[in-house]
């Protein structure tokens, strides 16, 4: 199980980083600053040639570059992405944010958590549905 | 609304005609303000006035069938959609019998040019009910309506600023909950993991989550520092400056306790401001004083001067200002050194200089590099009386002479101390006006009026006859007052701006170049009605750039009793561009 954090801040690149080694979650965790970056990670050109096949990605909304909105247009317009879920994760709690993301075609759209006991139980979350639970479309 | 009976058989239908057209002969709408046109039910022009003609541009010619609802000018609705004439309003309230109340649409000429026009359409109906025309009332709004527009866009553009700083505002909240959610979390983060090691890693993580704290304890701050800035002059009273001064230390009481300040106070007069402010002012100097010094500070608050202005001094043993950043000291999130060596965002002296601008104080300092900074602050002792210095900073000075120069876009005032001390001023005025053939609007009380005219007399002034030609027109002030009042407060801006809009379109018809006498703000002030002042002023305003005038206010002293009364005639005064000396 291969997962790609598309992720700016350093910060919360470590406690992801941290609560999923607490979670015990069994996944090999990719981590970019940009969405850029994860475009380049995921069609593997640029500094990715030898990136893995990615089944989930946990998107970050406020970006640099490209922002997470972009991001999303980008993997879920792209044949050879668009089956691959998003998670968008943010601060907003604007409906407006919320409704646009799932008409870009997000898969959940989740607000940060602002503790790190709630991050762990996030991950936990998604250890049990989308890496345990959910099916994917076989490589 | 307009309805129209005319009392006639069915059976005399054919005479209809003729007596419609009678109307023609009588004049009867001649003298009416607006365009007016009838049609028969067929649509044959039965009769028009003078001003339909030169609205139209043209002489139609009575039951010509050729000349059915008018087709000589094209019309469209506003947002450009051809109307023809066979599908237009008028046909509809023949066929249809449907009414039109106030709808504008453009009319084009054959030209070309376009004017809009504001049309009033009912059905006539002979005594059984049957259609058998149409009247249509209409007026050229052009001007009218392209004010409202551009009112409008002003709105919009308002309403635009204030959503942008409620933006601003969420943003910043928004940006505050960031970096204070990652330290909490790397402060747990911590706990779980290192509870007994502590080794390089835990200590980046400590770090982390200082500096963001850190950093949002910043932003607050100096949101809540910008908060604090903003506010009304109405806030403003007599404040006892040790005070002021006793709440800024207690702020920084652990900054002192901590540093081993020592703080020497001598005892301080009273100023005229707002405490709250003026408490900010010490803080940021004295928490300045503390922060930039290497040795044990010790920071000394003295009276400077004590004339006039009150000027207050304090003094550090601090690291000293090198004198080149002298004017960038007060600038905004201006920093002079790196966040290691004296850690802040820049915001304490740029606030401190908002404050003293706001109370028409100052700001300054002296300093020798190493050994020291002064900084002073100088603030009104007591409230500026009205006839003093506090009112040119908001309107341009300006002399009496102004008075007498041709009539241009300003906006001028003038308080008066004794209730007849601004009559020569206004005379000044107006005969100025009517000896450059400008027209006049002289919205003043039934007395004052009175005075003006034997004053204009005495100068041998033909005033009956400036009336009579409405080279002068009066409107009674205290009238005005009274029926805006009875029309409701909640439509005062909109009712009354458009009194002024139609007076002034009226006489600007006639008189390129006018000026105004407006006495109506002064009323409201006598009746203790400030804020109607402060809205008809604003109103003015906006009618003096547009419309390139001269008006002249003027303010009798008393009226403003109260603190409350005199912040209101700062507001009053920057709504004018010119202010002459009292009188």
């Amino acid at each position: 199980m291969n997962i790609l954090i598309v992720e700016d801040n350093k910060a919360d690149q470590v406690i992801m980083q941290e609560a999923f080694k607490e979670a015990k979650v069994n996944c090999q965790l990719s981590l970019v600053n940009d969405g850029v970056e994860a475009m380049e990670f995921l069609n593997r050109t640029g500094n990715f040639h030898a990136s893995p096949k990615i089944d989930l990605i946990l998107l970050d909304l406020n970006l640099p570059k490209r922002n997470g909105r972009e991001t999303l247009v980008d993997i879920k317009s792209n044949t050879k992405l668009k089956h691959i879920p998003v998670l968008v994760f943010s601060n907003s709690e604007s409906p407006q944010d919320i409704c646009q993301c799932y008409t870009l075609g997000v898969n959940a759209y989740i607000n940060k958590p602002s503790d790190f006991q709630a991050v762990v139980n996030l991950v936990h979350i998604i250890d049990t549905f989308w890496i345990k639970l959910v099916r994917y479309c076989p490589h | 609304m307009l309805s129209f009976a005319v009392k006639q058989k069915p059976a005399q239908h054919h005479n209809n005609d003729m007596n419609l057209s009678l109307l023609q002969q009588t004049n009867l709408f001649d003298s009416f303000p607006s365009a007016v046109y009838m049609c028969d039910s067929q649509g044959q022009i039965t009769y028009f006035n003078q001003r339909a003609v030169m609205l139209w541009r043209r002489t139609p010619r009575l039951l010509d069938p050729k000349e059915l609802f008018c087709p000589f000018s094209k019309a469209y609705t506003l947002d450009d959609q051809y109307m023809p004439r066979e599908q237009g309003l008028m046909a509809a309230a023949v066929r249809e019998g449907r009414v039109a109340k106030d709808i504008r649409v453009k009319q084009e000429h054959p030209d070309g040019s376009q004017i809009i026009v504001q049309v009033n359409i009912s059905p006539i109906k002979d005594e059984e009910g049957r259609i058998i025309g149409a009247i249509n009332i209409f007026q050229d709004v052009t001007e009218q309506h392209e004010l409202e527009k551009s009112l409008q866009l002003v709105n919009e553009e308002l309403k635009w600023n204030t959503e942008e700083l409620e933006q601003l505002a969420y943003c910043a909240s928004h940006d505050l909950r960031e970096p204070l959610r990652v330290a909490s979390m790397y402060i747990q983060l911590l706990e779980r993991k290192y509870q007994n090691v502590l080794d390089g890693e835990a200590i980046d993580y400590i770090n982390t989550a200082v500096k963001s704290c850190e950093r949002a304890k910043d932003l607050l701050n100096d949101l809540l520092a910008y908060n604090r800035v903003r506010g009304k002059y109405s806030s403003f009273a007599q404040v006892d400056l040790n005070k002021a001064l006793g709440k800024a230390l207690l702020d920084l009481k652990a900054e002192i306790i901590q540093k081993k300040a020592v703080i020497i106070c001598e005892d301080l007069p009273s100023a005229f401001g707002d405490e709250n402010k003026i408490s900010l002012v010490f803080q940021n100097l004295i928490g300045n004083a503390l922060k930039f010094c290497l040795r044990t500070p010790e920071i000394r608050v003295f009276v400077k001067d004590h004339e006039g202005d009150v000027t207050i001094g304090v003094q550090d043993n601090g690291i000293g200002i090198d004198p080149s950043y002298k004017s960038k000291v007060f600038e905004i999130f201006q920093r002079l050194h790196s966040d290691e060596d004296y850690s802040g965002s820049g915001i304490g002296l740029a606030v401190c200089k908002k404050i003293l601008e706001q109370h028409r104080g100052a700001v300054w300092f002296e300093s020798s590099p190493s050994k020291g900074t002064i900084f002073y602050f100088s603030l009104p002792a007591q409230p500026a009386a009205i006839k003093d210095t506090i009112l040119p900073v908001l309107a341009r000075a300006a002399s009496e002479e102004l008075l007498n120069t041709p009539s241009d876009s300003r906006h001028i005032m003038q308080v008066y101390n004794s209730p007849h001390s601004y009559r020569d001023s206004v005379v000044k005025f107006l005969a100025a006006g009517i000896e450059k053939d400008e027209g006049i609007i002289v919205l003043a009380t039934q007395p004052h009026w009175e005075e003006f005219q034997a004053s204009l007399a005495r100068k041998n002034f033909d005033v009956t006859m400036l009336v009579k030609t409405q080279k002068i027109r009066f409107i009674d002030a205290e009238g005005l007052r009274r029926d805006l009042l009875a029309q409701g407060k909640e439509q005062f801006v909109e009712n009354f701006t458009a009194i002024v809009l139609d007076l002034i379109l009226e006489t600007r018809r006639v008189f390129p170049k006018f000026r105004a006498f407006g006495e109506l703000v002064d009323v409201f002030c006598a009746h203790g009605e400030m804020d109607m002042a402060v809205e008809a002023e604003k109103v003015w305003d906006q009618f003096v750039k547009r419309y390139d005038f001269a008006l002249f206010c003027a303010y009798f002293a008393a009226n403003f009793k109260s603190n409350e009364d005199q912040s209101r005639i700062v507001d009053i005064c920057q709504n004018h561009s010119h202010l002459l000396p009292a009188s």
